[in-house]
């Protein structure tokens, strides 16, 4: 079908991102406590499109709240926190912009777009 | 404002259907609207619940419907496809979106995709307290203006606010048709708005699309496959041109912006949201850390998240048996008076098929159920308290990477842990799983989560085989039996039948929040009210059916003359006091009984199946007590007590004990409990998972797999322990 085509061509140039993912991007499961990332990319439509509906869309900031390593993770984001399950830490990829101390969290109005 | 007087006809109940994110409070709105006065039943062809209620404001009667909670109209999970369906498809007089005031931005973007459908929406900005002290503060008036809805705020578990809701809802609903209000709407950009105002126009030429052909433009472009279904459904024409236009236009956008079009469409939204925001919401308060995250450092950390689990699950179990003890006595000892009370009502000594129908059948049986009641009640109670506290998101937090390496992701923990009150409920708990691979593969291994039903089993065998310092380990060695064939199952379906990854687990954190004891009254009752009704429904009926089997047929009529010659000439020794005569005539009535089971249907089946079951160690007796524990596994107790004509039995039977002592080895009874553990669940079970699951065929598969598993494993360890000499006599 249609839909399934278009679904292994997103498979196949997300493949290509895979073996080299632009620099400064890592996966998630690199980030530690307290640090503050920007989500550069995600693996597979279905996630992306959930956690853009959750307020996490491409380019927004969290903060990381919770969970190291291999386990799950709790991130804050637009003032709500999110739990990301073990699975999805390898498949959300993101940029490093803090590795702050005390209150990383960043501010509505630092999000990008606006109402105009 | 009451002098426009509504007609009569359009007097009768308007639908206002509650919408909102998980975690809103929109259950809280919704038990505080409607009170006692709601109902709960199926949305057609699909098993998500429907809660209805109706609420009486003034001369207007409203039918609120609760919808499963979203966080936008795109459905993942089935919930939130019933819920998508029903505000598009239902077309509800009006919608109320219930936000959480103390988070905005996300709970906002529901209500910007319900402004672009052009529903009649009632924003209400729910725990306004709860934002306050966040330091937050709502321009209700501002935010009303600029998303061209009515706003109200409203405080749900002190019920405030809930009046000036309804006027709202009143006067939406009698603004018909509803005059085009001045709203901004959502500026998708240069590079977008163009193409969408042209795909737009194509779609209002239509007379069906005309009402939201901006809504259908976006939701197409998005490429939402239920939108472009339901607009060839709904116009008669050919959409051909519509379709092909929106394929150009998504192929030539993502060509422009280098992704996905419907997440540059979110995008924009929360742009607008963000703007919004930024005009009526202040921060009055400098945010600090909330007192959730400072508890959350400890829940949630990495070496304390799961001792903390382990003793609050502990906690849960032993209140649940500790508590409910004494209760579950009372109502064993009310059974047991009101058998004796319709017992008597015959003459003494007179035996009457009806007497026996309603002691034996129908008041033992239904009984033998509802003992457990309490506990489960006790247990759905905590559930309860950890689900509306916020703990159990938390729970799935910290199980999530042990639930991970079995293929299932932490979500699936809840309904798993229900297992252990009731199988029933529990399957209904996978309702939240989003794919019906992970519903599936949680479904199938759920009874083997040892049910509370499954306990009087273990609590007769235990004490009457095992040194008393063993029978606590063998409990859990029984219960971990089940966990561990549970996990391997999902291991085994996740690589045969429902291969491929999991659902994304993505899940919010609810901030903790004392529960309210209403709440959590009426959460335990839905639950409760489910077991309830399979014990008066499907129990009912099997009891009725297993008592019709073993009293029918009756032994010949040589063998009654017999007992009747024996019962006279017992009755006429001189030599026998009183107390030995009764004695005498009990036993007498009690072989009667063992010779007229082994005559009945169920005598005659479970003696066909015995050679089956005899390598398992059970001989004919056994086998036709575990027939009756094909209808709810606690009849099994029961049975046995018939079967060894103790006359009443119960797991605290020492009588029956000693039998079994007198006849079987600890291994055999090891081996009953294993089987029990684990082969075909009850009907109940079964007929849920048919329903849930929407074909027989997964349920005869479970009961298949099941049994066989246990056949297996208890034929292996019957013949390893028999042939090593292990608990035999």
């Amino acid at each position: 079908m249609n839909f399934q085509d278009k679904a292994k061509t997103k498979e196949l140039s997300a493949a290509c991102v895979r073996s080299a993912p632009p620099p400064g991007v890592v996966p998630l499961a690199m980030a530690a406590v307290g640090e503050t990332c920007e989500l550069a990319m995600v693996r597979g439509a279905n996630l992306r499109q959930r956690l853009a509906d959750m307020g996490l869309g491409l380019g927004s900031r969290f903060r990381v709240e919770a969970g190291e390593g291999k386990g799950p993770m709790v991130i804050s984001v637009r003032g709500s926190r999110l739990i990301l399950g073990c699975g999805m830490i390898h498949k959300i990829f993101i940029r490093l912009t803090s590795r702050d101390s005390k209150s990383g969290r960043p501010a509505a109005s630092q999000q990008k777009g606006s109402a105009s | 404002m009451s002098a426009v007087a509504t007609p009569p006809s359009k007097r009768a109940a308007r639908v206002v259907a509650l919408a909102g994110n998980p975690n809103s409070g929109k259950t809280t709105i919704f038990n505080a609207l409607t009170g006692a006065r709601q109902h709960v039943g199926n949305y057609p062809g699909v098993t998500v619940e429907k809660k209805e209620g109706t609420v009486k404001f003034g001369d207007d009667v409203f039918t609120v419907v609760d919808l499963p909670g979203t966080y936008s109209l795109t459905a993942f999970s089935l919930e939130e496809i019933v819920a998508g369906n029903f505000l598009i498809d239902g077309k509800p007089d009006a919608v109320v979106d219930i936000v959480d005031a103390s988070n905005p931005e996300r709970n906002l973007y529901l209500a910007v995709q319900l402004m672009e459908l052009g529903a009649p929406v009632v924003l209400a900005l729910n725990m306004s307290d709860m934002a306050r002290e966040k330091g937050l503060s709502i321009d209700t008036k501002k935010l009303s203006a600029l998303l061209g809805m009515p706003v109200v705020a409203t405080v749900g578990h002190k019920g405030r606010g809930l009046e000036e809701l309804l006027k709202a809802v009143r006067t939406i609903c009698r603004d018909d048709p509803l005059p085009p209000k001045p709203a901004r709407r959502v500026d998708y950009g240069r590079e977008i708005e163009p193409h969408l105002d042209q795909l737009a126009a194509r779609l209002a030429v239509r007379p069906a699309c005309a009402g939201h052909a901006r809504w259908l433009a976006l939701k197409l472009l998005e490429g939402d496959g239920d939108t472009a279904n339901r607009i060839r459904s709904l116009c008669p024409e050919d959409c051909g041109d519509i379709f092909r236009e929106t394929d150009k236009l998504r192929k030539h956008l993502e060509g422009v912006f280098g992704e996905e079009i419907g997440a540059v469409l979110t995008d924009r939204r929360y742009g607008f949201i963000a703007g919004a925001c930024a005009e009526v919401v202040s921060q009055t308060a400098e945010a600090r850390i909330s007192q959730s995250e400072r508890v959350d450092r400890i829940v949630l950390n990495r070496w304390l998240g799961l001792p903390i689990f382990a003793l609050l699950m502990f906690a849960t179990f032993f209140l649940t048996f500790t508590l409910g003890q004494p209760l579950m006595d009372g109502i064993e000892a009310g059974f047991g008076k009101l058998g004796e009370a319709v017992a008597a009502l015959w003459p003494a000594g007179g035996e009457s098929r009806l007497k026996s129908l309603l002691v034996d059948g129908i008041i033992g049986g239904v009984g033998g159920v509802l003992v457990f009641l309490p506990n489960i009640m006790l247990l759905f109670l905590a559930i309860a308290f950890l689900e509306d506290s916020g703990y159990m998101a938390r729970a799935a937090f910290v199980m999530d990477r042990l639930m991970h390496r079995i293929g299932l992701h932490g979500k699936s923990f809840i309904p798993l842990l229900i297992g252990f009150g009731c199988t029933v409920p529990a399957i209904m708990a996978t309702r939240t799983l989003e794919t019906r691979r992970d519903r599936l593969a949680t479904l199938l291994v759920l009874p083997l989560m040892s049910c509370s039903a499954r306990l009087p089993i273990y609590a007769l065998l235990i004490p009457a085989f095992f040194p008393p310092e063993w029978q606590g380990p063998m409990l859990w060695i029984v219960y971990a039996i089940g966990i561990a064939l549970a996990v391997a199952g999902v291991k085994l379906l996740r690589i045969t039948l429902f291969k491929g990854e999991s659902a994304p687990f993505v899940m919010e954190l609810p901030p903790y929040h004392l529960p309210t004891l209403r709440g959590l009254l009426v959460h335990m009752w839905e639950r409760s009210w489910m077991f309830l009704r399979k014990a008066g429904t499907v129990i009912l009926g099997i009891s009725i059916l297993l008592w019709a089997m073993s009293v029918w047929p009756k032994p010949g009529p040589e063998t009654m003359a017999k007992f009747e010659r024996d019962r006279s000439a017992i009755e006429a020794r001189k030599d026998l006091s009183g107390e030995d005569r009764r004695a005498a005539l009990e036993k007498l009535e009690h072989e009667q009984g063992e010779a007229e089971l082994e005559q009945s249907l169920i005598g005659r089946i479970g003696r066909g199946v015995a050679p089956a079951l005899a390598p398992l160690g059970f001989d004919w007796k056994i086998s036709t007590s575990l027939l009756g524990a094909l209808a709810a596994k606690e009849i099994f107790v029961a049975q046995m007590g018939i079967v060894y004509s103790v006359g009443q039995a119960d797991e605290e039977s020492q009588s029956l004990r000693e039998k079994l002592r007198e006849n079987y080895s600890p291994l055999q009874g090891f081996c009953v409990m294993l089987f029990c553990l684990i082969s075909m669940p009850c009907m109940a079970t079964l007929t849920v998972v048919w329903r849930e699951s929407g074909s027989w065929k997964w349920a005869l598969f479970q009961a298949g797999a099941l049994t066989a598993l246990a056949y297996t494993l208890t034929l292996a360890v019957f013949q390893a322990g028999s042939f090593l000499g292990w608990g035999t006599r």
